[in-house]
């Protein structure tokens, strides 16, 4: 436990200047949108909103990348020697790479939620009380209706969803670089093992969902919902949440299992 | 004890290590020789945990290699592998942050003695001195056995001299200390034991002295009795 907080330590280090650089530009972009807000400067109100734009849509793709990256560096290049001779099981060392790829993820949100409500507060502040920032925070607050806990559970869903997909990624890197090293078409099969592994986990949330008759394994909302408070009731179901958590727990721990195995038992550096 | 039990490691057709059995004392340094290829590497990487075997067994204390070998098992490979990003200094904090047995002061005193500066980038230094900031970091533990895999390669005579005299300093009576060379001249002064490996497995091993008076034979001449048969050179390069 103690080394895997370590390694997580010794991940972000290693990532630190890309992880700035990514940072900084998004803080320098944000503050160009503002002074260009302030100053009602239109050219650099546009250039800025787009490059934000683009930059949260696609955040969800770097982190993959960037997840991607942290694994592949330690588990097929010769650095992988640093943490692999330390007295740190395999297991632990992949899920230090998780814990590192979740942290970022937080901090990525954190700033992502930080910069949309400045922004959606400086576009809509001199608009009508009905479009303001405030007015659309209190419709979907009035909508969760106290349903805290279920919000956390669906977060918590979201999350494990998110894993899940990391996961399945370290397992086909894993399997690369151990039971298909000596295949000359080992990416390719490593590809083509997370395309079949995706579709498998697809039709157990399709089946789950049809049998539920609910959306919340297919990883999509009802889009049948006439409002947010449809919308809100729809997918608050707690039991129906509890029984995603707990499927996307349980192909978690099975995916994470077999790929600390193969890279306990299997893998050679 | 680090044992190797009818150790087998192949990849694909070649088989790197082939059906080894051989044992290595406390308190001995070996040296482990033969040409390149022979599995010299594999077999230092097995000890160390880096490659599994595809059968047979290497054990240490009885106990199979993983997570609590690696807390008492040292191992220097050839290939650079510290982080680019580290300075000098921070390869030592990361082998103090998880290895009880990493010594500081150990470390401070080898890397005057190797003519180190801690503040120096990894990226920077030359391949000399990032053999010797290896050898370093690795000799800095207090490991119960410790494996240089060929560790003068690519170094000038006085950093040679240099390593020798780190690795005669690090010696001790409870440690194994494994050394593996393609040339053995280097490595005399130093070593107890040889190990000769070929093809995988063992093709002569014991201890020095005992091998020159059982051979009549220096081990110079030994090695070129084993592999260069093999790799057509006992005749002279004009064929005659």
């Amino acid at each position: 436990m103690n080394n895997m907080i370590k390694l997580v330590k010794y991940d972000i280090i290693k990532t630190k200047t890309v992880l700035l650089a990514v940072f900084m530009g998004l803080f320098v972009t944000e503050a160009a949108f503002i002074i260009g807000m302030i100053t009602k400067l239109n050219l650099m109100i546009g250039v800025s909103s787009v490059i934000l734009v683009l930059a949260l849509t696609t955040s969800l793709i770097a982190l993959v990348i960037y997840a991607i990256h942290i694994y592949n560096t330690d588990f097929s290049k010769k650095q992988g020697y640093m943490p692999f001779l330390t007295p740190t099981s395999p297991y632990a060392i992949i899920a230090s790479k998780l814990i590192t790829t979740l942290l970022v993820a937080f901090v990525a949100t954190i700033i992502a939620i930080c910069f949309f409500s400045i922004d959606m507060y400086l576009v809509t502040k001199d608009v009508k009380p009905e479009l303001s920032l405030g007015y659309a925070i209190k419709v979907v607050l009035d909508s969760f209706d106290g349903k805290w806990g279920s919000v956390i559970l669906c977060l918590i869903n979201i999350v494990l969803e998110f894993l899940n997909n990391i996961i399945v990624i370290y397992l086909a890197i894993t399997l690369t670089n151990s039971l298909l090293g000596e295949s000359k078409l080992r990416g390719i099969t490593a590809f083509g093992m997370w395309v079949a592994i995706n579709v498998i986990m697809m039709l157990i949330a399709k089946v789950l969902s049809l049998a539920t008759k609910s959306s919340i394994f297919s990883g999509s909302l009802n889009t049948s919902a006439g409002s947010v408070e449809d919308l809100v009731n729809l997918s608050f179901n707690n039991k129906l949440i509890i029984l995603g958590i707990i499927s996307n727990l349980v192909i978690s721990v099975i995916i994470y299992s077999v790929t600390g195995w193969i890279a306990d038992k299997k893998m050679s550096m | 004890m680090l044992k190797f039990e009818n150790a087998t490691k192949g990849y694909g057709a070649k088989k790197a290590l082939n059906n080894l059995n051989v044992s290595f004392e406390p308190g001995k340094v070996y040296a482990l020789v033969g040409p390149n290829g022979s599995g010299k590497s594999t077999m230092m990487k097995v000890a160390a945990g880096l490659v599994k075997l595809s059968s047979g067994h290497c054990t240490y204390c009885g106990i199979p290699i993983g997570v609590d070998s690696k807390s008492k098992i040292a191992y220097m490979s050839t290939e650079p592998f510290y982080y680019d990003y580290m300075k000098i200094s921070d390869v030592a904090k990361y082998y103090h942050d998880f290895f009880s047995d990493f010594s500081y002061d150990r470390f401070n005193d080898l890397l005057k003695f190797m003519q180190l500066d801690p503040g120096m980038k990894i990226k920077s230094l030359s391949s000399g001195m990032a053999a010797k900031l290896k050898i370093t970091a690795t000799l800095s533990r207090d490991a119960q056995v410790i494996m240089l895999d060929e560790p003068l390669n690519g170094i000038d005579l006085l950093g040679r001299d240099q390593i020798i005299n780190a690795v005669i300093k690090a010696t001790n009576p409870s440690s194994t200390f494994i050394i593996s060379s393609h040339l053995f001249d280097e490595l005399e002064t130093i070593v107890d034991n040889v190990v000769m490996i070929k093809n995988g497995c063992v093709a002569l091993e014991g201890e020095l002295e005992a091998m020159r008076e059982e051979h009549g034979k220096s081990i110079s001449d030994l090695y070129r009795e084993i592999y260069a048969a093999d790799e057509g050179l006992s005749s002279n390069i004009w064929g005659k």
